[in-house]
């Protein structure tokens, strides 16, 4: 075996594609998901028309000032506000592509916040034509207005409780003519006075009035968590469960395995499948290797070269994430043993297919699908479909080499489970490929 | 000892009879044919003597001297040198003094001199040298060769039987299989012809019937057959 492991090796070098493929291909990957991970996303670019005069962007909201740059602030930190002067030029910009979205504040939304009962609204328009960029508009605005409208809410709240603290307590009033309220607190005080001077038909009626300004006092009193419960009517209490687990681990592995899953299946598939050509396993098959040396040689140079790719992405991505290299001894036998497992079943594909190109296409169309159906949340489908997906997927090396790839990465998340799961499926494979083999003897 | 006997050798492929009791023994130095109509039983006859494929029943005996093989298209590794080739196989085979082997054996099929060169770059003839090359590293007794001129033009084929003749000369026992009446008449100490599996003659091709080699072969091939058409 150690022969014929050498002479692949040899044959490798000797093919400039495979070199290629092996180094220049992860490390651009390795590039560009690190770039797209490690950075923060770039701001897209939004017109917006403030209609309001620089002097002028101030609202008086009972007392309780608001400053409707605020708006702007909060919208230029999560994208790149530029701005127009007129609704003309912004719609121009989103035309031809400049902008996403265009975003007016009109010169009449102060009085409508103002007023108290009228609602502010600001216009947006963006191209709908393109659905993605009309999906980042929607939730870029609507997250910016969650933070102003929540503002606000906090304010109208806060003049609220004051005037209904102020029909309590008392106090002066500032707003229409103004003047001095008198509370139901000190209203309750004359009852004993009027109590005396009513005759006895009106006192009953006294009564009721007196039982009636308790109760408003002790709804006024509850009033102050009602509205509380109105502007947030229901609060998250975040509790995780379980071991947390990055999203840039997750992505960083997502990345690796997919390329090695490439690397281990087309050479796996493909070295195979070449040996059958031209009748040299004839050669090799009397006496000079076993079916099982044979598979188990080709295994290991796919899983040597696919865990050559992993670890080279890994370094990659070294650059623009952390990759948790202290873990090193927990994700390096993690990426081999994912390795193995794509590499023995790929060498599968090439004994049952036999022909190099067949092999290649083969292993391109089981690979890609069942990568893609190991990554669908099983939220996202029916049950009937999720337990098609999960079956399916659980009968390829992908998922429990994600899975273990990720553990290595991960502080306290289990291996044991996958590490069996692709135990399991690397001796299938291996029958399978050997069962192939003595086929290919006896053709 | 012969360097290769075989004792009613028989295989079946399912319900097929392929090869149904065949014996036969080779000489040091003898040039054996194995003859026969398409599906006649010859490769499968071949690759159970090479150890390719085990026989149902019957036995296979191999002189000390060990066997080579040469498939019928020319196994070789095209990326690697002939050197590589050669080398690769005789680590496989456990040759001892490897370097030495590998020249020598070049030396025996003519390619000292391209000893370097990717087999991807060479012709046919030099591809199904280079496999010759393969099947001789172990310096075996006796030779396998199945078909090895179907894919030679008639220069190449001479130079072939050059270098076969020049190996029986040597004491190596050569044992191939051959469409062409010509290369067995004129190189073939022995016949062995097949048909359906059976051995309908095993001698001398000058004894195998009267009239030339070609119309004898098929007269033993039609006397074995029940659909064989009657001449008066």
């Amino acid at each position: 075996m150690p022969a014929l492991l050498l002479k692949d090796f040899q044959m490798l070098r000797r093919t400039p594609s495979i070199a290629v493929l092996l180094v220049v291909y992860p490390a651009i990957v390795a590039l560009l998901m690190g770039l797209a991970i490690g950075r923060p996303a770039a701001k897209p670019q939004i017109a917006v028309v403030n209609e309001l005069s620089a002097g002028n962007r101030v609202v008086d909201l009972g007392g309780s000032k608001f400053d409707m740059n605020k708006l702007l602030t909060s919208l230029d930190s999560s994208v790149d506000a530029k701005p127009f002067t007129t609704r003309a030029q912004a719609l121009e910009s989103v035309r031809a592509g400049d902008s996403i979205a265009a975003v007016v504040i009109p010169k009449d939304i102060l009085d409508q916040l103002a007023s108290g009962t009228a609602q502010g609204s600001i216009d947006i328009f963006y191209d709908a034509s393109n659905a993605v960029r009309k999906n980042l508009v929607e939730t870029t605005v609507k997250g910016v207005l969650v933070d102003t409208n929540r503002s606000l809410t906090k304010r109208f709240r806060d003049q609220t409780l004051k005037l209904l603290q102020m029909m309590v307590n008392g106090g002066e009033i500032t707003a229409g003519q103004g003047g001095r309220l008198m509370g139901i607190k000190e209203g309750q005080k004359l009852f004993p006075t009027l109590q005396r001077h009513l005759p006895p038909n009106k006192q009953e009626k006294l009564r009721d009035w007196e039982r009636t300004t308790q109760i408003m006092r002790i709804g006024i009193g509850y009033s102050g968590d009602l509205l509380n419960r109105v502007g947030e009517p229901i609060k998250i209490r975040r509790h995780a469960i379980g071991v947390s687990s990055s999203l840039p681990a997750l992505a960083i592995s997502i990345a690796a395995l997919v390329s090695m899953m490439f690397v281990a299946l087309l050479l796996g598939a493909g070295m195979l499948a070449y040996e059958q050509e031209d009748q040299m396993l004839s050669r090799l098959l009397r006496g000079l290797i076993s079916e099982q040396g044979l598979v188990a040689g080709k295994t290991l140079l796919a899983a040597i070269c696919a865990a050559a790719v992993g670890v080279l992405m890994l370094a990659g991505f070294a650059a623009f994430v952390d990759i948790r290299a202290a873990r090193i001894y927990a994700w390096l036998p993690a990426v081999f043993a994912a390795a193995a497992g794509l590499a023995v079943a790929g060498v599968a594909i090439g004994a049952i297919v036999r022909d190099v190109r067949a092999a290649s296409l083969v292993s391109f169309m089981i690979g890609l699908p069942l990568a893609a159906a190991a990554l669908v949340p099983a939220e996202s489908v029916g049950p009937v479909l999720n337990a098609a997906i999960q079956t399916v997927s659980a009968m390829f090396p992908f998922k429990p080499g994600l899975q273990l790839v990720q553990a290595g990465m991960t502080p306290g998340m289990g291996f044991a489970l996958p590490a069996v799961h692709m135990t399991a499926l690397v001796l299938v494979y291996f029958s399978i490929a050997v069962f192939g083999m003595k086929r290919a003897r006896y053709r | 000892m012969q360097p290769l006997a075989a004792e009613a050798l028989h295989k079946r492929f399912g319900d097929r009879e392929v090869v149904r009791e065949v014996t036969f023994a080779i000489d040091p130095g003898e040039v054996v044919a194995l003859v026969g109509p398409n599906g006649a039983g010859k490769t499968t006859m071949l690759s159970m003597l090479a150890g390719v494929l085990r026989p149902d029943s019957g036995r296979l005996t191999v002189g000390p001297g060990g066997l080579g093989w040469v498939p019928q298209r020319a196994a070789v590794y095209p990326k690697l040198t002939i050197r590589e080739n050669l080398n690769l196989f005789a680590r496989m085979e456990r040759v001892k003094d490897r370097p030495q082997a590998v020249e020598r054996t070049a030396d025996r099929v003519g390619l000292a001199d391209r000893l370097d060169d990717r087999v991807g770059q060479l012709s046919g003839g030099m591809r199904q040298r280079v496999s010759i090359g393969i099947g001789l590293i172990a310096e075996p007794e006796v030779l396998l060769l199945d078909e090895p001129s179907a894919a030679l033009d008639p220069l190449q084929r001479t130079r072939l039987w050059d270098l076969l003749n020049g190996l029986a000369a040597q004491g190596v026992a050569i044992v191939y299989s051959s469409h062409l009446e010509a290369e067995v008449e004129n190189h073939a100490d022995r016949v062995v012809v097949l048909d359906s599996g059976a051995m309908l003659y095993n001698g001398p091709p000058s004894e195998l019937g009267e009239g030339d080699f070609e119309a004898a072969f098929i007269e033993i091939l039609l006397a074995n057959r029940d659909d064989a058409p009657v001449v008066d």
